[in-house]
């Protein structure tokens, strides 16, 4: 790979790698698996791009669908083998509880799978509506209104954060 | 805080609790051919469009595993009846074992309503008068003298799917009064003098409550229906800690909220009188009304981590006037097991005209987020991720997301779990299924991708039509539709379907379902832009709602809406389909809530003519390129003659103007006689529908 190609590809993985984490992790529900994901799925894009000579088209949208199904199969072949406890995966997190990611934490736990899903998209991911809904199987209008019932549930709960 | 620091704050959470092990391509010594963006992924359009002509008939075919990786069929979610709460234990103790300890997707309930609050206040609330010299018009018009008589010729009523089927609604009206949901209360006008509409009443649901124990009640919906009005509510737990009322939101949220129904007598509209009431706790889904009885859905998710061992902690709850006065779990008899997910769906059956009919409450362990009601029976239907398909090891790996399908049959208020099943893909909306001689027909997407020898990855977007029969087992499907397009838009009328998809164009599909065993596409058009909402003028015209659209070149894989577009659409030939007439609205960034609301929609068969609300974008100049928006206009209500189905012509734009010469964005319009209603947040008005002339307004103004 030339370095100008390599400079686009680490500037797709700083912009994308947070919607990618957390697209797995909604989809596994856990901090394991959705490490793997990510890692496989840039490593799919490289393989991709290095076969193809260019980087696909909307590549967000690329990486996210991805993502979501490479957690599916994840989740598939995890729901036949009994599933090792991992003590590690529950004690890190508590250390990075503090109030505020709680309360933060609490809020987005309102929303429905679909609803976060959107969410994520827009917030984590900063997609267009026609890209989600390019994503997520739907059309513009409605991910737009969508998002909107989404903030229109979440702002009453901001109103008493400071 | 404000919404945008929420946002960058969660931005900043998330960035810091990804983990960050960059994966580096390595850099050669020597250089490859650099990277150029060319368009990629180009499904052939035109090659696709030689595919799918019109009088092409697929013959039913049962998914079968293909080497382009689509999933397999399969894997009927079985549902199992609890006989003791236990029951319920595994499914838990499993899930809690799972769940990270601040899982942050594992739902939100952490307790469930306990079995000892009082949910019912003095339910017996006959009006207070007092409420309504909370602002209005002018005292006086409260005591109405003898009025003139309504205006003849009808009203609109709620738009809905099926008929017969009511769906309950913000905005309710007989002709005489309008109900408006308004946060906590709803507010009833008389609109029988249309040049002055008066105030005539306030319902608080408050006022139903034990306002020690619950509060904070919302208005969600409303049925209107023989002087009985069932208002659908949420109320929440009040928070005590040490002996105080605790009003920290955030903090106080974890404990349960009820959704529930009031119904009121208002054969005197000005003294509303409560009848009965019912709840069930969780977030509110769905509901409707059938004859003398309304279903609702509610959903409730509960977090598996706080998981105490005692399955009634976690049981949805719920509270009948009729019957208990305490909220108390779900019987288990009632509760169904469906999978390994922790969300509850649960489907409550009041009668609102017998006040003494113990509702009936089934609750099922799976999730659940659309729901489809015939006359007959209610399906569910819910997305599914951790699905147990017996699909073949393939060589390439295939992943889908398919829909999980719970029916019910409803009988008054006895509600039985009769059938579940499940389709590949995803449902646009519940205009996606459909029941016809007791076989469903669901219209899907659905997406995979495959993984080719050379290791690439490929994407692949399907449409399908597939029809189960009384027990949702498979009757018959048509696969393989629309490649690389979504589906927008479903109507089904009979023993015929229609699909819009659209990528860069929109073909309009015709399907002939007669047999149910052998669906088969009938035509297909393929016009420029989009329908989102099809609606049935008659066996021989569709009206369709949606956007204009332009694509980005002439092969390009992108298109961009480009304004509203409403056109119909003459189907009387499916082999001819043909667009009859269109009308363009506005530019780019032009909207009807309509498109993703279909009770935004008023129509007036007996007038011929339809209503939405608008909001308007419009180019000051010329439009440089095809991605710019126009400038925002104003929000109006639209009304449309539709020439007998033959000719679209827009009557009248209706706007609510405020002092600053802004326009109100109107949620609904309701034709009533010879007049229009609109309803905004801020404002009541009435006006010809003909002329456009304003004849009386109310405004709400924090009252």
């Amino acid at each position: 790979m030339t370095e100008y190609a390599s400079r686009q590809f680490s500037a797709i993985y700083e912009k994308y790698r947070v919607v990618v984490y957390y697209t797995a992790l909604r989809v596994t529900r856990s901090k394991e698996a959705a490490e793997d994901v990510m890692q496989s799925v840039f490593l799919e894009l490289m393989d991709n791009c290095e076969k193809n000579g260019r980087i696909p088209d909307e590549v967000g949208g690329w990486l996210v669908k991805l993502a979501k199904f490479r957690s599916l199969d994840h989740v598939k072949s995890e729901s036949r083998s009994v599933p090792a406890e991992d003590p590690d995966a529950r004690a890190g997190d508590a250390a990075a509880d503090t109030e505020r990611s709680v309360m933060i934490r609490g809020a987005l736990d309102t929303l429905s799978d679909e609803e976060r899903e959107i969410f994520d998209l827009k917030v984590l991911g900063g997609f267009k509506h026609r890209e989600i809904a390019q994503i997520v199987s739907s059309n513009p209008s409605t991910v737009r209104w969508q998002y909107a019932q989404i903030v229109k549930k979440l702002k009453p709960l901001l109103a008493d954060l400071n | 805080m404000n919404f945008n620091r929420f946002k960058n704050e969660y931005r900043a959470m998330a960035k810091a609790e990804t983990p960050d092990t960059p994966v580096v391509p390595q850099v050669a010594e020597t250089a490859k051919p650099r990277f150029t963006q060319r368009p990629a992924f180009r499904f052939a359009m035109a090659a696709l469009s030689l595919l799918l002509v019109v009088g092409i008939s697929l013959t039913a075919v049962y998914v079968v595993p293909k080497s382009n990786g689509v999933a397999v069929s399969g894997g009927k979610p079985e549902l199992t009846r609890c006989a003791t709460y236990d029951d319920l234990d595994a499914v838990f103790t499993r899930a809690k074992d799972r769940a990270d300890s601040r899982n942050i997707f594992d739902g939100m309930y952490y307790k469930s309503a306990t079995s000892t609050d009082t949910f019912g206040g003095d339910f017996n609330y006959a009006g207070n008068p007092e409420d309504l010299n909370l602002g209005g018009v002018d005292d006086g018009a409260f005591a109405p003298a003898a009025l003139p008589e309504a205006n003849d010729g009808g009203y609109s009523k709620t738009n809905v799917q099926v008929d017969g089927v009511d769906e309950a609604d913000i905005v309710k009206t007989d002709g005489k009064f309008v109900y408006v949901a308004k946060e906590g209360r709803v507010v009833v006008f008389d609109v029988r003098t249309p040049s002055e509409i008066a105030k005539s009443s306030t319902i608080r649901v408050d006022d139903l409550l034990d306002n020690s124990v619950y509060g904070y009640a919302r208005v969600a919906d409303m049925f209107l229906e023989d002087d009985l009005l069932t208002v659908v509510f949420t109320a929440e737990k009040k928070d005590y800690r040490n002996g105080k009322l605790f009003t920290d939101y955030y903090f106080s949220m974890r404990a349960d909220s009820q959704y529930g129904i009031a119904v009121y007598d208002v054969s005197d509209p000005a003294k509303p009188e409560s009848v009965r009431y019912y709840t069930q706790e969780g977030y509110y889904v769905s509901s409707r009304r059938i004859g003398d009885y309304v279903y609702m859905v509610t959903r409730k998710s509960v977090y598996a981590g706080n998981y105490d061992g005692n399955p009634k902690d976690v049981v949805p709850c719920r509270c009948d006037s009729a019957a208990e006065e305490t909220t108390t779990p779900v019987a288990p008899d009632c509760i169904y097991i469906a999978d390994n997910s922790t969300t509850f769906i649960t489907l409550g059956a009041v009668n609102v005209k017998d006040a003494g009919e113990p509702a009936g409450t089934v609750t099922v362990l799976g999730d659940g987020g659309a729901v489809y009601s015939s006359a007959k029976a209610m399906y569910i239907f819910g997305t599914r991720y951790d699905y147990k398909a017996d699909d073949a090891e393939g060589a390439v790996s295939n992943a889908a997301i398919t829909t999980n399908i719970y029916k019910f049959t409803m009988s008054g208020s006895e509600l039985a779990f009769t059938a579940s099943g499940s389709v590949n893909g995803t449902m646009i909306n519940q205009f996606a299924a459909d029941e016809y001689e007791g076989n469903l027909r669901v219209a899907t997407t659905y997406e995979g991708y495959t993984t080719k020898e050379d290791k690439t990855v490929e994407f692949y977007t399907e449409n399908a039509v597939t029809i189960l029969d009384e027990n949702l087992e498979k009757l018959g499907e048509l696969t393989g539709l629309a490649k690389g397009e979504h589906i927008y838009s479903v109507r089904f009328n009979g023993a015929t379907g229609y699909v819009v998809t659209f990528r860069t164009v929109d073909p309009l599909f015709a399907f002939d379902l007669s047999d149910p065993k052998n669906p088969v596409v009938t035509g297909e058009l393929k016009i420029p832009g989009y329908s989102e909402y099809m609606h049935v003028y008659d066996d021989n015209t569709l009206l369709g709602i949606g956007q204009d659209a332009t694509a980005e070149s002439e092969d390009a894989d992108i298109a961009y809406y480009q304004g509203l577009k409403i056109a119909l659409f003459d189907v009387t030939d499916p082999d001819n389909m043909s667009e009859i007439d269109t009308f363009y609205l506005g530019d780019r960034g032009t909207t009807s809530a309509v498109e993703w609301d279909h009770k935004a929609l008023a129509y007036y068969a007996t007038r011929d003519v339809f209503g939405i609300p608008v909001e308007l974008f419009r180019f000051e100049g010329e439009q440089e390129n095809i991605y710019d928006y126009g400038e925002f206009d104003s929000n109006s209500f639209c009304v449309f003659s539709m020439g007998g189905g033959k000719k679209i012509s827009m009557v009248s734009m209706i706007k609510q103007f405020n002092e600053d010469g802004g326009t109100f964005n109107i949620n609904r319009g309701i034709f009533i006689g010879d007049n229009v209603v609109t309803i905004s947040d801020q404002a009541i008005q009435i006006n010809d529908f003909t002329t456009g002339e304003q004849l009386s307004r109310f405004d709400f103004v924090d009252r």
